[in-house]
């Protein structure tokens, strides 16, 4: 089963790498990357600082596994990584990773959007919104 | 029978703990939930069930299990 979960923010240094891992893999053309940034939401004239990420690891593993093979089925792709972020992240860090290879574009715009979608519906992650006066409140993907 | 309940989220903020194994009086997982929606901490958290990591539906009615692992997940957040 592929590591899909980091521990802290994703760093623009371990993008840029498996970004650079993919160098060999020569029958792809086309490279697609969804980037999910913390978001400074503004809460009753608070504003959001950073969000804890917790979850079920078991369950997401398999739903996570389940989403990649559909991906698969789905889309004619060379190869697929998803990571996700667990702990606190800063807001404008970065806390989820959809990178996606293809011979071709019209591949990889159709399955970021589908596996970005198929991620926040089915993956059991759940998100503490934590405000600059360190109260909080959950999120719920609208 | 004996259980070990897991909780995620606004659930562990509420209850204090993340898992406890504990005796349970329901037999199926549609009259744990309804037991569970009527605990007045944690009633009014929207929240769905997977026991032994699968995924209950609304509709469905399992029968539990001595040692079952029951999770009670609120709703996602990720991405």
């Amino acid at each position: 089963m592929k590591k899909v979960f980091i521990e802290g923010p994703i760093s623009s240094e371990f993008i840029g790498d498996a970004i650079a891992k993919h160098q060999s893999k020569t029958s792809i053309g086309a490279h697609n990357i969804f980037l999910g940034q913390v978001r400074a939401d503004a809460v009753d004239g608070k504003n959001v600082a950073a969000i804890e990420y917790t979850c079920y690891e078991e369950l997401a593993n398999t739903k996570l596994h389940e989403i990649r093979e559909a991906a698969f089925e789905k889309f004619d792709l060379i190869c697929m990584h998803i990571y996700h972020s667990l702990g606190t992240i800063k807001a404008g860090e970065i806390c989820f990773f959809v990178f996606v290879s293809a011979v071709r574009r019209k591949e990889v715009y159709a399955a970021t959007e589908w596996l970005v979608n198929q991620v926040k519906e089915h993956t059991p992650i759940f998100g503490k919104e934590i405000f600059e006066d360190e109260t909080h409140q959950w999120k719920v993907n609208s | 029978m004996e259980v070990t309940l897991k909780y995620f989220g606004q659930l562990v903020d509420v209850l204090g703990t993340h898992e406890e194994t504990r005796g349970i009086e329901q037999h199926t997982s549609a009259a744990l939930l309804d037991h569970l929606k009527k605990n007045n901490a944690i009633g009014h958290i929207p929240f769905q069930l997977a026991i032994n990591q699968k995924l209950i539906d609304q509709d469905e009615n399992v029968t539990l299990k001595e040692g079952d692992v029951i999770a009670l997940l609120p709703p996602y957040a990720g991405g």
